[in-house]
């Protein structure tokens, strides 16, 4: 049982990276998309005008906010600034808990692991930091799961999954919280992690339910690249390489390259004004006048 | 509805029904009578009204064995959407839109069309993106073939559910102001456009108008418009005629004239509908020295793209042609004139559908707002804004102002062409309301679309300009809305007809060119405000 514990402590980790990367590839691998920007973007004008509103814009340079792109999105990270100022189901302040919830939740398991390699750093000073976390966790899943099943709209839209995963987040804030009401739960907590770096994990002087929720807790690791959970990281593509890109295309650029690629896909529609197996390039010379 | 899954089901009455007290209200300011007019039973027996009693289909129904080929057919079309040889232009977006979705309906909000209709379910932005999630998912998904409604895969594709989505698909106009709100960055614009395009590239099923009158005619004839380099000329030669009659000057406007610095593409619907608006470019360009010309080749006179409405083949087949155009006059650049879409296409996803080697991308592609403001601020013309001391705003084009961020140089234009009666709508700028007419909706004219086009689509629009002019609407001054673009003005024109705003507010529209040259000094005032231009 104790192997099995170290093995899912070690692996889930390296599965959550791996499988963000593996996401990020898959999702970096899909063609190059026609521009399709959205105004504003942060790191242009604040009243969303862009460099297209200049004559001759191609032989100019423009300047770029690079802060704003970094600062736009930890404003939605932090503050969901388009969930407050936006929805209108009040999904807000059991969001912000939720999120802020997991926040802390991994600044917790942060701690643990630098008290591990430092033995200035007092994990005690900080045993607030997971209160807060499982308290705002369990507040913000169970405002969403009500949420989700009392407001007629946002019920008919969520599915047995959504609720899983809410009931998930539940169960992991939970047991979190019920192994936070135990007198000794920092000292379990660090000899549970330094268990597990040491390979030799002594269950007998761990209670049951700091297993289980770290147990919970890695199987959420491996869960998230492989689930709804990964919406966060795909603002990445969503945001700043498709809404955010208004880059235009340079002469022997990579995105040139691939243009000059994917205009040779062949095109497999059927449409009546198509001309299938041919290249998109072919098509599009083509107008195909005597269609089908 | 109870559940998402009903929308597969064959109902006696539409999912749902519009009534007039549901729509989003437009008192004090206009008694509105019923005008969704019931449908004659001769209608709904020969055609599908089963989204929400509106259907811009004329399709006659088709056998039972064609239904079966259909929904093949659709699925078929799902697939190709998500392979990246037969949909590189827009894999990406529409594939993270319809995975990563969570489902907190914070777009909802942004729609006018949801806003406008009440809150109609089925108009959510969402709704529809669900619709063809759920459909993936069941058919396409391993999760969804083994957990079936558990993950949401519970919606069958039948003929009834794809009847539906095709008539939905068209109850969306593109507008993304949806994509604004969404905290994940999905793009339910987008999903709406690759539903349209799936039934057309794959099923061959597109509006009359945008298809067959649209793209297939623009290619054939020239222009969406019917109108061939002959009727063009002849056109050419008329405003050429008028411009003398209105400014005593003598303007020969440049056709096909090599070398020049630019080609100008208007609408080709602008020649028939609004040729004062060619007639204002000819007179400012004319005046400013511009070093432009027009062009008489097929296609090279009608720059509309209604492919960016529903079909990537079509797009890349007129966009290529009008490079071309341009490519054989020798100009250094291609310029937009008042046209949305057109802007986008060319500007921003043009960008990409060509290397960046190839000489017809070398084609330097611009909006003709920053060129207009240029010449405005340049002291070459004179300028008298008291020309304009009426009540004056100016409605966004989502595609010039959200889609592509030319967002000041027309406000610039018109804060100084006018004795400071400029104001601004709300919301604006990228926040705008789209004008309801948008993705080719100012267009479609089939079966009772019209209808619901006029009565929802164009609500929050009209209710917008309403309040706008609200502490002068009583006044017997005209009112002047500007819009920068072809198809918002169609839109614009609708508005006034259906809600009777020129009659009753004497509010009237006009692009922004004619603005301009009705402030020019030395010429008569160009605007006539007590007439709809048309």
């Amino acid at each position: 049982m104790e192997k099995l514990i170290i093995l899912l402590a070690l692996f889930s980790p390296v599965i959550l990276i791996a499988g963000v990367i593996f996401k990020f590839y898959q999702i970096s691998k899909i063609p190059l998309n026609v521009r399709w920007e959205i105004y504003p973007v942060p790191h242009g004008k604040k009243d969303g005008g862009s460099y297209l509103e200049e004559t001759d814009w191609i032989s100019k340079e423009h300047k770029k906010n690079t802060i704003a792109e970094i600062t736009e999105p930890l404003k939605e990270i932090f503050y969901l600034h388009r969930v407050k100022k936006f929805n209108t189901y009040g999904l807000w302040l059991w969001s912000m808990a939720l999120h802020w919830g997991l926040w802390l939740m991994f600044l917790w398991i942060f701690f643990i692991i630098i008290a591990q390699f430092t033995e200035s750093f007092n994990l005690s000073n900080f045993a607030f930091v997971p209160y807060f976390a499982y308290f705002l966790g369990i507040i913000g899943s169970t405002g969403l799961i009500l949420k989700r099943l009392l407001n007629r709209e946002l019920k008919l839209y969520t599915s047995g999954i959504d609720y899983f995963n809410l009931f998930f987040l539940l169960s992991i804030f939970s047991t979190g919280f019920l192994m936070a009401t135990k007198e000794n739960f920092v000292n379990e907590n660090f000899a549970y992690v330094n268990g597990i770096a040491n390979l030799n994990l002594a269950l007998s002087e761990i209670s049951i339910i700091t297993i289980i929720h770290f147990v919970l807790f890695e199987i959420f690791l491996i869960y998230i690249p492989f689930s709804r959970f990964f919406h966060g990281p795909v603002k990445f593509f969503t945001f700043h390489k498709i809404l955010w890109n208004d880059e235009y295309q340079k002469k022997a650029s990579s995105e040139e390259r691939k243009i000059m690629q994917q205009l040779n896909s062949k095109v497999k529609w059927a449409g009546p004004h198509i001309l299938p197996e041919q290249s998109w390039l072919d098509n599009a010379k083509n107008t195909n006048l005597n269609e089908k | 509805m109870k559940a998402l899954r009903d929308f597969s089901r064959e109902t006696k009455d539409p999912l749902v029904e519009i009534k007039l007290q549901d729509l989003v209200s437009l008192s004090p300011y206009i008694n509105e009578e019923d005008g969704l007019k019931d449908l004659s039973n001769e209608l709904k027996e020969k055609y599908k009204f089963s989204l929400d009693g509106f259907s811009g289909f004329p399709f006659p129904e088709p056998s039972e064995e064609e239904k079966e080929k259909i929904v093949k057919k659709f699925l078929s079309a799902v697939e190709k959407l998500l392979n990246p040889e037969s949909n590189w232009t827009f894999l990406k977006p529409f594939s993270l839109s319809l995975k990563y979705c969570v489902k907190c309906n914070t777009c909802a909000e942004a729609c006018h069309v949801y806003v406008g209709s009440g809150k109609k379910e089925i108009y959510r932005p969402n709704f529809r993106s669900e619709i063809l999630r759920r459909i993936y998912k069941r058919y396409f998904t391993a999760s969804g073939k083994l957990l079936k409604s558990f993950v949401g895969a519970d919606i069958e594709a039948t003929y009834t559910a794809i009847r539906r989505l095709l008539e939905l698909a068209y109850r969306c106009t593109l507008c993304r102001r949806c994509v604004l709100y969404c905290p994940v960055g999905i793009d339910n614009g987008l999903i709406a456009r690759e539903i349209r395009k799936l039934f057309s590239q794959e099923l061959g099923m597109a509006p009359v108008e945008v298809y067959k009158k649209g793209t297939r005619l623009h290619l054939k004839a020239g222009s969406s418009t019917g109108m061939g380099p002959n009727a063009f000329k002849d056109i050419i030669k008329f405003i050429e005629e008028e411009i003398g009659e209105k400014t005593g000057r003598k303007i020969k406007i440049p056709v096909d004239k090599k070398g020049a610095d630019i080609l100008l593409l208007h609408n080709g619907g602008e020649y028939l509908a609004w040729p004062d608006h060619i007639a204002a470019f000819a007179i400012l360009f004319d005046l400013a020295g511009v070093n432009y010309t027009l062009s008489s080749e097929t296609l090279g006179y009608d720059g509309v793209n209604y492919g960016a409405w529903y079909d990537d083949v079509e797009l890349a087949r007129v966009g290529l042609r009008h490079l071309q155009i341009a490519h054989d006059l020798g100009v250094k650049k291609l310029v937009i004139g008042e046209c949305g879409h057109s802007h986008k296409v060319y500007t921003v996803i043009f960008d990409r559908i060509l290397p960046a080697s190839s000489p017809l991308w070398n084609i330097q592609r611009e909006s003709c707002l920053p060129l207009m403001w240029e010449i405005v601020k340049s002291g070459k013309i004179k300028f008298d804004p008291n020309r304009n001391n009426f009540p004056i705003t100016m409605h966004d084009s989502c595609n010039i102002v959200r889609l592509m961020g030319i967002v000041n140089p027309q406000r610039q234009i018109l804060k100084a062409l006018t004795p400071g009666t400029f104001r601004e709508m709300t919301p604006n700028r990228s926040y705008n309301y789209c004008c309801g007419g948008g993705s080719g909706f100012a267009i479609i004219r089939s079966l009772n679309f019209p209808i619901w086009r006029n009565k929802v689509s164009l609500r929050m629009k009209t209710k917008q300009i309403l309040e706008t002019f609200n502490d002068v609407l009583e006044k017997d001054t005209p009112k002047l809305v500007v819009a920068t673009c072809s198809n918002c003005k169609g839109a614009l024109r609708d508005m006034i007809h259906t809600y009777g705003l020129f009659d009753k507010f004497k509010i009237n529209y006009s692009g922004l060119a004619e603005v301009i040259v009705n402030a020019i000094a030395e010429l008569p005032p160009f605007l006539n405000l007590e007439e709809l231009p048309e």
